[in-house]
């Protein structure tokens, strides 16, 4: 059928745009590698990775371009990539679930939760790594909460979870600017400010390897449940009927869309737009069905904010935060969208 | 029996919505439910599809009772066409259609081929195959209807509840529809309908369900049940019945007048 066809070739394509902006985004940067050195470095971390340290290159690189392309570069290219691909399918995900297309993964108050989390860690002068666990936890925590307040409410669950989802969140916002206030002006309020709009500058493998985890953990059920999450556009009554489990199947879209989301806030701090805008320019290219629509969010979110962070890093001297960035290219073409898109999505 | 519901009870909190009704259906039967709003018509399809616990009484699908059923093994029995469709996302015709395989695929699955070029023969059979790949909200509320149709066929149930099934539709559009149900109940389906046209009760229906205050006031044959009596106490106005001959059948129509004031 040609709907499915059209489908395959943008999972494809966006596969190979992925790949080339992945490798691409190597280059960026004024510590100039060259291309065929990135690709042996990178080959070479490949094959330890795989043979367990047994299988290295012959070294040509210097220990200075080992260092920027694998300590410096690959970690933050691999977590742009992978923050891009659980924001959007998150995204995606929570858009089929809400039945709304203008809903993004911070609904129910994983991303204000985990600012309030890197916030307080920070005024109270935690290592890194323990304002990365804080943000992630009350991230889950904020979530946790909004659903318990959803199915305690007597009101129909989904709208009952939204509103929860708002009172939470502006509930952790208050906290957060509390904290603030609070806060030493000199050293503390800088770092939050900046933790609040985004960046991956500081990111580390290890930091990597803390928030790949439980991404990956998100972003897997939700790849293999894509066919599924299209039963839970239409009413529950029919969905229902067609013997679907809806308590269950939105039960595991809210923890997997927040684990992916909060693991990649408490990374990255809050970067805006990307779960809204990826699914709404991969609904133009592949339809409304989630079968296509959430590994073509996935991939193309991945290779957007690549994208977003090489301008971060090579616009100006200094970095740009990338919350910035992603709400200066996301808004005017959400926009466009908006408008342009208007004859195709009625909705 | 494909179908049974014997002395159904059912209540929100003290209020008894439905006060003992008790119907059955075979396979190939077309039953219309007649009643006026507020009779429990919804409440009794809500019943019937496992979506409400009764208090007293059973529905049985098939020999066993909904509540025995899986929720699976339920859908292969029961398919359940909504009233109005309000999909939030322009899902084409054909992956709206695929829908209906939510109880046949596994969680991780998806459709594949030879189940998509089974929704599209079944598409072809309704006569909308040409809106396959059209989004579903781009098309007539007839066509919206058909293709429900469709995803209630490929979910392959026995029996179909159909709620209202022509209240959105015009004139031509609910005839064609009716007679694709007819079609399908010769084929085998067993259809179960609501309606506030009791002329589409005459012209389709095999059987009657007349509810009025979640009672049954009459279970049988259009012709014989359909009487003017019975459809002045079920909807509370004057009603004339009378035969018309349409081709070489005879129906039986209906229609309500004002009393003249002496």
């Amino acid at each position: 059928m040609k709907p499915e066809k059209t489908g395959r070739r943008c999972v494809l394509i966006l596969l190979i745009l992925l790949a080339a902006v992945f490798f691409l985004s190597f280059l960026l940067g004024r510590y100039r590698v060259s291309a065929l050195q990135t690709a042996r470095l990178l080959a070479d971390r490949a094959l330890a990775g795989i043979s367990c340290g047994h299988l290295r290159l012959v070294p040509t690189w210097t220990p200075e371009e080992a260092s920027v392309v694998i300590q410096i570069r690959l970690p933050r290219i691999l977590s742009a990539a992978l923050i891009g691909a659980a924001l959007s399918a998150a995204g995606a995900s929570y858009q089929a679930m809400f039945r709304n297309p203008m809903v993004s993964p911070d609904l129910l108050g994983a991303s204000t939760g985990a600012c309030f989390g890197a916030a307080l860690a920070i005024l109270l002068g935690a290592s890194y790594a323990v304002i990365t666990a804080g943000s992630f936890l009350f991230g889950l925590a904020a979530v946790g909460l909004t659903y318990l307040v959803g199915r305690l409410s007597r009101m129909r669950s989904n709208l009952a979870m939204v509103l929860a989802g708002v009172m939470v969140g502006s509930l952790f916002s208050a906290g957060t600017s509390f904290i603030k206030l609070v806060a030493d002006t000199n050293e503390q309020l800088p770092a939050i400010t900046y933790w609040l709009m985004g960046a991956l500058t500081a990111v580390r493998l290890d930091d990597l390897h803390f928030a790949m985890l439980p991404i990956l953990l998100g972003l897997i059920p939700l790849f293999f449940l894509r066919w599924r999450l299209n039963l839970l556009t239409i009413s529950e009554a029919e969905a229902r009927s067609m013997g679907v489990n809806t308590k269950l199947l939105r039960l595991a879209v809210i923890v997997c869309a927040t684990l992916a989301t909060a693991a990649s806030v408490s990374i990255s701090g809050m970067i805006g737009w990307v779960g809204l805008v990826i699914p709404h320019i991969c609904r133009l290219l592949v339809g409304q069905n989630t079968r296509f629509l959430l590994p073509c969010s996935l991939l193309l979110g991945a290779s957007f904010l690549m994208l977003v962070d090489d301008l971060a890093r090579c616009l100006t001297t200094s970095e740009i935060p990338l919350g910035i960035l992603t709400a200066l290219v996301g808004a005017p073409l959400f926009l466009y969208l908006i408008v342009k898109g208007g004859a195709r999505d009625a909705a | 029996m494909q179908l049974e519901v014997s002395d159904l009870v059912f209540s929100y909190g003290d209020e008894d919505v439905l006060k003992g009704v008790s119907f059955c259906a075979d396979r190939g039967e077309r039953i219309a439910v007649l009643g006026p709003n507020g009779a429990g018509k919804s409440t009794l399809f809500r019943c019937l599809l496992g979506f409400l616990e009764p208090k007293r009484g059973s529905v049985k699908i098939a020999g066993r009772d909904v509540r025995e059923h899986s929720r699976r093994a339920l859908a292969a029995e029961l398919a359940y066409i909504p009233q109005s469709y309000s999909p939030a996302f322009d899902h084409t015709v054909l992956d709206s259609v695929l829908m209906g395989l939510g109880a046949q695929l596994g969680p991780f699955d998806s459709p594949t081929r030879a189940q998509t070029d089974a929704a599209l023969r079944i598409l072809n059979e309704l006569g909308i195959g040409a809106l396959a790949s059209r989004g579903c909200m781009r098309i007539s509320g007839g066509e919206r209807q058909l293709m429900l149709l469709g995803r209630a066929l490929i979910q392959n149930a026995h029996t179909l509840v159909m709620d209202e099934p022509t209240a959105s539709l015009d004139y031509g559009n609910s005839f064609r529809v009716m007679q694709r149900i007819e079609a399908l109940s010769a084929g085998g389906y067993s259809v179960i309908f609501s309606t506030h046209e009791p002329n589409q009760a005459f012209r389709y229906a095999t059987k009657v369900l007349a509810l009025k205050d979640g009672q049954v006031l009459a279970f049988g044959l259009p012709g014989q049940v359909l009487t003017p009596e019975l459809l002045q106490s079920l909807y509370g106005v004057p009603v004339a019945v009378t035969q018309v001959q349409a081709g070489s059948r005879v129906f039986s129509v209906c229609t309500p007048y004002a009393q003249e004031e002496n």
